[in-house]
């Protein structure tokens, strides 16, 4: 289990978000969180990359409880995350987006950088040169100094997951990566996370709507209502589950 | 060659009076922003005597350049330069405030430019400068004439009150508590208020528990008056006395009954005034503004004329009135000039000696009292 | 790019050696302040600009750097003669140093300042910066007024030696500028960019935002303090009026105008506007157009000078150089 939620429970004043919810993800899955809208996946997802601080309950990744982190530590420790709504730094080329995730390993400090000593041109000959590598994994080279957010909806979630890939995790948080894709582009980007995953031995832990898209990629989901657990299993089992299909009582997009 | 040297002269005589010249000064002044009120009344008072008179003895016209520099220091000092420089000014009159003159001092002392302040009263502005004089007494003298004028009149002890955030306030209040206690007064308590408050009750405790005979407000109007009225109100009947920075009308208009007797320094009362020279100036000025000749103006006109004497009298010694180090050796060594604000001598530091008067303000007026010499 | 910078600073330094050397005290005033406003905008864009934290900040740190170069050039004697109020204090007449290490200590003390203002206001959301950073100013001069024994209260301090000259002011213009941006070009400028972006992704991919913002706001207190030094050391007199909420509103007309973010676009801004001002001089005089006699007409100045910045923030919203420096103007899908 590379990571385990242990009866998390999330209060927000009067609102329970989330209530005594476990589960783990084994290392090298992907796993799909599943539910109508306001189910909680988000707010799980904010637990996880420690925005959110549960009520109660337990984070534990890779056997170690990270409650007490900064979101900013919990990518040192691993953990990389899109967002639902493509969240890429408008003022800067899609390169310059990619360079952000490689921030840590970019080690020279402040006065290195102000007096342009050797360190700095080591390790920026060093970051852009892996950044271009990344770029050319998804096929994006020729935009690499193109202002990111004048790219293709499609591209920019391409960026978007190439920027967290650079921050070298071990554990890829993707908030609803395909939504607003048309099929192509979602069969493109099926392909693309399943490639990375191999590549850089990944697990996945994805919020996703489009049920397609869940059978095709998840080995395991994790179906959730107001909060709370409702069926955990394969995708295929989930969607003939009767808790199930009531939940999502016109909220589904049929397979 | 008789006839050649007969045209000679001709054609000399005509060259002369064809070549009148323009004469420059350089003013410098804050005609926007906060200082605006003294930059503009220091420009009507030197309008006035640039219409009394504009021409040098030989005929050459007196030309005004008059820049804004918003009450900055950065603009002042590089107003300054503009006028040496680019203009070519022969004189630098100017500033108000005591801070900007200062940033400018040392620029007209560097390319050997005669300046003069027609009101800034801070004993730096001069010293150690040779190109630099004013028209106006300094503060240590403005101190001594309230401390006199108090110990003349029977009050012995006194509470001081300065703004803090105001150097000319601070300044005066030193002179004061120096010349007061040399006078044999005593000092029975400080009390600090700020330019802007409106609420001066701790103070006016603290004053009607220390019970002085006398009050001496270093500050300037508005808070004179506020604090008058405050003081009035629990019973404090000691009277007030203040410098130039309260002889505004304002000061009765929101002092009311409380700023009756209230005393003050100043450089001019066109009451006081007697000589020729004063009253041309205040019936000139009455004409063109038709209201009373305030003390900033005054000064800035006495500033300009003793410009016009220094450069006449280098005219009489042969001299061109654009020379500038003639110019200011007789600014500097100027001796008794009549002028509007009385009679003018300039000492060796290049301050102004001279009298000051004390107004009072009876039934809502600015009453003269008395003039203190020297 | 080498070649560019190279020649660039060759131009600059051959410029101001003759400028220094051989045109008139009046233009050279103008270079100067020129010079001393670029320093205090380009570092007070890296933090507004660059950074995007609301901040308004620099009149108190140019007063701290002022007064503490100001107090460390004047001789003991000149102190004791100055100081109106109270008798200096032993330390300040202990306080002696040279030109270049005063302006140092002045800006580092800035930057110590600004550290301890960043701990308590940046370890939450930054937006209450705007209203510490307000009334950190007001403190400073508030400071400076009563504590006659330091700092000569409201008289200020006077008699500064001028060593400011357009060596000084022009070759710390230059690193200024160079500092600027070498930290822009590097992963700090690019993290800063981030947060000024979107800050919580910035912390999603890993920054450590508390700390990039710290060393903006450091770095913008350490030029402007060392800015403030040099100012002092060109006016010889500074007293603690001069330091208010106006200065830091000239500068941010400055990189407003400029285009928040640009280094270019905050140079050109600042001969724009210091420059500018000077020039429109001629419309406070009396002019004659057609034969006709306008009449002297102070603070027309300055009139016009607002239209035309309404006019120039119409035509360009996000300033002029929006956030791109002059290199990137060229590139492909910049918006």
């Amino acid at each position: 289990m590379i990571l385990e939620l242990k009866n998390i429970t999330m209060r927000f004043g009067g609102v329970t978000a989330i209530d005594n919810l476990s589960f783990g993800v084994k290392t090298g899955e992907i796993y799909g969180l599943i539910g109508p809208n306001g189910a909680g996946k988000t707010t799980l997802f904010n637990i996880v990359t420690r925005n959110y601080t549960q009520t109660e309950g337990e984070v534990i990744f890779n056997h170690e409880e990270i409650s007490d982190l900064k979101p900013d530590m919990i990518v040192q420790r691993g953990i990389a995350r899109t967002f639902q709504n493509i969240r890429l730094f408008k003022s800067m080329s899609v390169l310059e987006n990619v360079l952000i995730g490689f921030h840590n390993q970019a080690n020279y400090t402040y006065f290195e950088s102000m007096f342009r000593l050797p360190r700095h041109f080591l390790f920026e000959r060093k970051l852009k040169k892996e950044a271009m590598e990344m770029l050319e994994r998804f096929g994006l080279v020729e935009f690499a100094e193109v202002n990111a957010t004048s790219l293709s909806y499609g591209n920019q979630r391409k960026v978007e997951i190439a920027r967290a890939l650079a921050t070298n995790p071990k554990l890829l948080l993707l908030d609803e990566p395909a939504a607003g894709m048309n099929p192509n582009e979602t069969e493109d980007l099926s392909e693309i996370i399943r490639r990375i995953k191999d590549e850089f031995g990944l697990t996945i832990l994805l919020i996703e709507h489009d049920m397609k898209f869940v059978n095709n990629m998840c080995d395991k989901v994790l179906v959730l209502d107001y909060g709370e657990e409702i069926f955990e299993g394969k995708p295929s089992d989930a969607i003939v589950n009767e808790k199930v299909i009531e939940a999502y009582l016109g909220d589904f997009k049929h397979a | 060659m008789k006839r050649f040297a007969k045209i000679s002269v001709a054609v000399a005589l005509v060259a002369t009076v064809g070549l009148a010249k323009e004469v420059k000064i350089g003013v410098v002044l804050p005609m926007t922003g906060p200082l605006a009120a003294f930059g503009q009344t220091s420009k009507g008072g030197l309008d006035i005597a640039y219409e009394q008179n504009h021409k040098l003895k030989n005929g050459d016209t007196i030309k005004l350049e008059i820049l804004d520099d918003r009450g900055d220091k950065v603009e002042a000092a590089t107003a300054t330069k503009r006028l040496i420089d680019k203009n070519k000014v022969t004189v630098i009159l100017g500033e108000v405030a005591s801070g900007n003159s200062m940033a400018m001092a040392p620029i007209a002392e560097k390319s050997k430019t005669p300046m003069i302040t027609h009101a800034s009263t801070n004993p730096r502005v001069t010293k150690g400068k040779k190109f630099v004089t004013r028209a106006c007494f300094i503060d240590p003298f403005q101190g001594a004439i309230g401390a006199k004028y108090a110990l003349d009149n029977g009050y012995k002890t006194a509470v001081v009150v300065v703004d803090a955030k105001q150097d000319y306030s601070v300044g005066l209040a030193k002179a004061f508590k120096k010349a007061y206690k040399n006078g044999g007064g005593k000092v029975v308590g400080t009390v600090l208020i700020n330019s802007g408050d409106k609420d001066f009750n701790a103070q006016v405790s603290t004053i009607k528990a220390k019970n002085p005979d006398i009050i001496a407000f270093t500050g300037y109007y508005p808070e004179a008056a506020l604090m008058a009225r405050q003081a009035r109100a629990v019973g404090v009947k000691a009277p007030f006395i203040g410098a130039d920075g309260v002889g505004f009308p304002e000061l009765v208009k929101i002092g009311g009954e409380a700023v009756e007797g209230f005393m003050y320094s100043d450089h001019f009362n066109e009451k006081a005034a007697s000589s020729d020279v004063a009253k041309a100036y205040i019936e000139a000025f009455h004409k063109k503004y038709n209201k009373p000749a305030d003390s900033m103006g005054a000064l800035a006109a006495d500033a300009y004329n003793m410009i016009l004497a220094a450069m006449n009298k280098c005219i009489d010694e042969g001299k061109a009135p654009t020379d500038k180090i003639c110019v200011n050796t007789n600014l500097r060594n100027t001796k008794n000039f009549q002028g509007v604000t009385g009679v003018i001598s300039i000492d060796k530091n290049g301050n102004a000696v001279k009298s000051g008067v004390v107004n009072e303000v009876k039934n809502g007026k600015f009453v003269y009292k008395t003039t203190v010499n020297p | 790019m080498k070649m560019v910078k190279i020649s660039f600073l060759i131009i600059s330094i051959l410029f101001i050696w003759f400028a220094q050397n051989y045109i008139d005290p009046y233009a050279l005033s103008i270079l100067n302040n020129i010079a001393i406003f670029a320093i205090l905008a380009l570092s007070y864009n890296l933090i507004n600009g660059v950074t995007g934290q609301f901040s308004l900040e620099p009149n108190g740190f140019v007063a701290i750097g002022a007064y503490i170069t100001a107090l460390f050039l004047i001789s003991a004697d000149t102190k004791v003669d100055m100081f109106a109020l109270e008798d200096p204090a032993p330390i300040i007449l202990a306080m002696s140093l040279d030109f270049l290490p005063a302006l140092l200590v002045s800006g580092v003390v800035a930057a110590f300042v600004a550290f301890i203002l960043s701990v308590p206001v940046f370890r939450v959301r930054g937006d209450y910066l705007a209203i510490v950073t307000l009334g950190f100013g007001f403190i400073i001069k508030i400071l400076a007024i009563n504590n006659p024994k330091y700092t000569n209260g409201a008289m200020g301090l006077n008699d500064i030696p001028e060593f400011s000259n357009l060596y000084w002011t022009g070759g710390i213009m230059i690193l200024t500028m160079l500092a600027m941006l070498n930290i822009i070009y590097s992963k700090f400028g690019r993290a800063m960019k981030a947060i000024r972006d979107d800050e919580d992704a910035a912390t999603a991919m890993g920054i450590n935002t508390f700390w990039i913002k710290t060393y903006a706001f450091m770095t913008s207190a350490f030029f402007e303090g060392v800015g403030g030094g040099l100012l002092a050391a060109l006016l010889t007199t500074i007293s603690p009026d001069q330091f208010t909420f106006l200065l830091t509103f000239q500068l941010l007309i400055i990189i407003v105008l400029g285009g928040l973010g640009s280094m270019t676009g905050t140079m050109v801004g600042t001969i724009l506007v210091i420059g500018g001002m000077e020039w429109l001089r001629f419309l406070d005089e009396n002019m004659t157009i057609f034969g006709y006699e306008t009449g002297a007409h102070p603070g027309m100045r300055m009139v016009v000078f607002a239209i035309l910045l309404i006019i120039m923030m119409l035509f360009a919203r996000k300033g002029i150089f929006q956030d791109k420096e002059l290199t990137e103007i060229f590139k492909k899908g910049s918006k």
